[in-house]
């Protein structure tokens, strides 16, 4: 970041290869929304080119970048409020029958067989409906946790709250999800 | 370590942001107790199963992103463009580099300034001025005379060629008031005094040598009232000037006070003077008397024989002379001098009457400058012509 407010391009291309996709990433599961979360994440990244002047240093360089998504998922989820959250199921286009949400963050990587795919696909749904049983702010942390892959130093200067109630949002969070997995594992039992 | 302590680092042990110490006390902890342990293997099974795929944003997003950068830059209005300016430039100064590059040419650079060459090694210095310079009011006062009267004074010293119409010494420094100082600033009080009485005698002498002799009269009669070295000669040679400029009748009175003065040195000239003016005025009897007064002085013993010789041979003198010639010594008939004198001059039953020069006296400082002169009497050496003149050059009536 320093190089890029000395005037230097290159830098600002590594800083958006190295973050675009945690970033987008962090978005996309804030607003399940593909196209806007592309929209949102490219305006972050143009607030960091507007605001580079005003970076002092003080902080690192992910903490203000991760402060600038959330403020801006904030806004958004805000106009949107009137508006039902997406299923994972629903169509992503106007093709009824094209990719959901759901289809779009499972694995890209699944195992050639395909029971385990379907499992997989299955397991992803359910921690996916798990996580939006979640309250906001145990979601928030989670995301930046296990994203954006911030420290909880760094989570709790984003969220504006203290390092222990992170920690703790994040153990319910966990707990929450154990909680899923256990009915999956019951679920994938009875499969077998 | 204990359950409780092992419950608020839990999530810190899970995501590995313990340090070694409290880790391996966590992890000693969580092998001897069954419940810590089945909670951390439950929260590390449920982290491991939850990891999220990332999802790879839309082909050409990051192009996208440093397409409106470029934009951004290229339509920044230019204060903005100034204060990114800025901060480039800043973030340049911050550079450890520049800084010491900056305090070092800081330190040049007041080295240059404040170090100065040392005396002498530089060339010469030439210092104007301009301007008309003021006189330092507050730091010298002029210095009243006690014994001149404030009426007499102001003319003398105004008179005085070149001289300040106040004497000025400096004032005592504050603190200076013990005796030896005192002492030391009235001896220089004193000689500033009589320095400038004698500038003054100069003065006076000058103009009275110059034919000035009114001016001559009002800077003697100056020196005369301010009392001062030159008080009794002052008075005389303001008789004097008085006589040649204004004429006997004028000038008598004041013979007639320096003659009645205690100054022996004088009074024999004043009487002289007056004498003479008395016998052109007519008054031969007085006159008859003055001369024979100056008969006893050796000075002017001769040529107050011959003015009585002249008085008695146009038959003036009446019983005075009668007296006189009584009481006078034999002339010596060759010389024409008295045996007491022999010198210039004629008897007194002379054949022809030839003029009475009066004694000569002329001030040293004339001569010589000096502050302090004397008057100077020359005894008559010949027959004195018949009108009186001065042996000084004839001074011009103004």
């Amino acid at each position: 970041m320093a190089r890029y407010q000395r005037g230097d391009r290159d830098a600002f291309a590594n800083l958006v290869r190295r973050h675009k996709t945690k970033v987008y990433n962090f978005i996309l599961r804030h607003l399940r929304n593909p196209s806007t979360s592309e929209d949102i994440a490219q305006e972050v990244f143009l607030r960091v080119v507007q605001k580079a002047g005003d970076f002092k240093h003080e902080a690192r360089f992910t903490t203000w970048l991760y402060t600038i998504a959330r403020n801006l998922c904030i806004d958004t989820q805000r106009k949107q409020s009137l508006r039902k959250h997406p299923s994972l199921d629903q169509p992503l286009g106007d093709d009824p029958e094209g990719r959901t949400l759901g289809s779009n963050i499972e694995d890209r990587h699944p195992s050639s067989s395909v029971e385990r795919s379907f499992v997989s696909g299955q397991l992803a749904g359910y921690i996916m409906n798990a996580l939006d049983t979640l309250p906001p702010d145990q979601r928030e942390v989670f995301f930046l946790r296990e994203i954006a892959n911030l420290p909880f130093k760094e989570i709790a200067e984003v969220t504006a709250t203290g390092e222990n109630t992170v920690k703790s949002r994040m153990r319910y969070a966990l707990e929450r999800l154990q909680g899923a997995l256990s009915e999956f594992e019951d679920y994938a039992r009875e499969l077998k | 370590m204990d359950c409780e302590k092992f419950d608020r680092v839990l999530m810190d042990l899970l995501y590995d942001e313990l340090d070694e110490v409290t880790r391996a006390a966590a992890t000693r902890h969580s092998d001897q107790c069954r419940r810590c342990r089945e909670l951390l293997v439950s929260h590390r099974a449920t982290r491991e199963s939850t990891s999220l795929p990332l999802t790879e944003p839309p082909d050409g997003f990051e192009s996208r992103i440093m397409a409106a950068e470029a934009r951004f830059r290229s339509h920044l209005p230019w204060p903005q463009r100034a204060a990114r300016a800025v901060t480039i430039l800043s973030g340049y100064a911050m550079r450890p580099q520049l800084a010491m590059a900056a305090l070092l040419l800081l330190t040049i650079g007041s080295s240059l300034i404040l170090l100065r060459p040392k005396p002498g090694s530089h060339g010469s210095v030439v210092v104007t001025e301009s301007g008309v310079p003021q006189k330092e009011d507050s730091l010298i006062v002029p210095i009243e005379e006690p014994a001149v009267p404030q009426a007499a004074a102001a003319p003398a010293a105004s008179e005085v060629a070149g001289a300040e119409p106040h004497r000025t010494t400096e004032l005592p420094a504050p603190g200076r008031g013990d005796d030896l100082e005192q002492e030391k600033g009235e001896t220089e009080l004193d000689l500033t005094r009589s320095k400038a009485e004698d500038d003054a005698f100069n003065v006076a002498m000058a103009s009275y040598r110059a034919g000035q002799l009114l001016t001559a009269q009002k800077q003697f009669d100056v020196l005369f009232h301010a009392g001062g070295k030159h008080s009794a000669q002052a008075e005389l040679l303001a008789a004097q000037a008085t006589e040649k400029a204004l004429g006997c009748p004028e000038a008598l009175a004041r013979f007639d006070s320096v003659a009645a003065g205690t100054s022996q040195e004088y009074v024999n000239t004043a009487l002289w003077h007056s004498a003479n003016c008395r016998k052109q005025m007519g008054e031969t009897k007085r006159a008859a008397l003055d001369f024979e007064k100056l008969l006893q002085t050796p000075v002017y013993a001769e040529a107050a024989k011959r003015a009585l010789n002249e008085l008695e041979a146009v038959g003036e003198g009446g019983p005075v002379l009668a007296e006189a010639r009584k009481n006078r010594a034999p002339v010596d008939p060759k010389s024409g001098s008295t045996s007491e004198h022999a010198g210039a001059g004629g008897s007194l039953g002379g054949k022809a009457a030839s003029p009475v020069r009066p004694p000569r006296f002329e001030s040293k400082t004339a001569a010589r400058s000096a502050p302090a002169p004397s008057l100077e009497r020359t005894p008559p050496k010949k027959a004195p012509p018949a009108a009186v003149k001065p042996a000084a050059p004839p001074p011009k009536a103004q």
